[in-house]
């Protein structure tokens, strides 16, 4: 299942581990009962996991048919009722989940596809969709990922090294804010040498 | 393929082990049976003497043989057996032969379903 949540799960994989947890308290709660009663069903079902999950990478009919497809249920700005039945979902739920999107009016969308896992994916009219810089052709400079390179009076190297930053650079930032690493609560720096620094006892950013 | 290869091996651990503990059982409720056997077989010749000794031999085989029962089988179902054989001395010893017979009768009636409990049958999946 790899770092997914909950709710990302897929429904084979959600009733996989709903079993194995029911599984796994029987010998638990039962004195008289051998583990293997327990281990036994759970190896299995782990190892079913396993072989469905690889099977899921490497034949997408398979992948289809556990893992389901996503279904469209506005097309083009037009709501498909048939679609909605069928997943048994009612306008109030659309709009509900609309809603959590922070969209109000049906009007700007243009596709609600629903998604295997249950949650929904939104694209909104070109009229109603946030203007990018690519649409206002600004050129906007690439600062890289900010990383934490003090915290809490630690330094993390690997951040220095994300940053491709040095100790020089770290030892010019202290000294122009007349500090030490133990003095520094919070240090981020990003590609281009852009940092924010805030000292222990002023934790505010 | 990583992840096919690990379930692979995992299913193949899991007949392994479920093909051992059967194997363990049938072998031992085997001897335990062709025990009682002999028991009943003493029992009927009117060899008390022999039956006594046979008894005896039994309730320490079946201590000794299914320690490892408990690993795959449910706990009760090896205590009331255990309780049932251990009885079998002290019946005869006290006379009561017709409750020996019936408690050898029950002993091996339980021993022929111990052997079927934990088979892959049709039977015990239903």
């Amino acid at each position: 299942m790899g770092k997914r949540q909950l709710g990302e799960l897929q429904p084979a994989e959600l009733v996989i581990t709903l079993l194995i947890s029911d599984l796994a308290a029987v010998p638990m709660q039962e004195n008289g009962m051998p583990l293997l009663y327990g281990i036994v069903p759970i190896m299995i079902l782990v190892a079913l996991e396993l072989l469905f999950s690889g099977l899921m990478l490497k034949v997408a009919l398979f992948q289809r048919f556990i893992g389901g497809k996503s279904k469209i249920i506005v097309d083009d700005g037009k709501v498909d009722i048939k679609a909605m039945k069928s997943l048994r979902m009612t306008m109030e739920d659309l709009m509900e989940s609309l809603r959590q999107q922070s969209i109000f009016d049906i009007r700007d969308v243009q596709y609600v596809i629903v998604e295997p896992n249950g949650k929904i994916s939104v694209l909104l009219k070109p009229g109603s969709r946030q203007v990018t810089c690519n649409d206002m052709n600004l050129n906007i400079p690439d600062n890289g990922l900010p990383m934490i390179i003090i915290s809490d009076g630690k330094l993390s190297q690997w951040g220095l090294n994300v940053c491709e930053l040095d100790d020089n650079w770290l030892n010019l930032v202290l000294k122009e804010n007349s500090c030490s690493i133990k003095d520094v609560f919070l240090l981020m720096a990003d590609r281009n040498r852009t940092y924010h620094l805030i000292k222990k006892g002023q934790q505010t950013a | 393929m990583k992840r096919i290869f690990v379930a692979l091996i995992i299913l193949l651990l899991v007949t392994a082990m479920c093909g051992t503990a059967i194997a363990i059982q049938t072998q031992t409720v085997n001897k335990f049976s062709v025990m009682a056997d002999d028991i009943k077989e003493a029992f009927e010749s009117q060899d008390y003497e022999q039956c006594l000794v046979l008894s005896e031999s039994f309730v320490d085989e079946f201590k000794a043989k299914s320690r490892l029962f408990p690993l795959f089988m449910r706990h009760s179902d090896i205590t009331s057996i255990e309780e049932t054989i251990a009885a079998l001395p002290a019946l005869l010893k006290a006379g009561d032969r017709h409750y020996f017979a019936a408690e050898l009768a029950k002993c091996r009636s339980m021993l022929s379903n111990l052997a079927l409990y934990e088979s892959p049958s049709l039977d015990n999946i239903l």
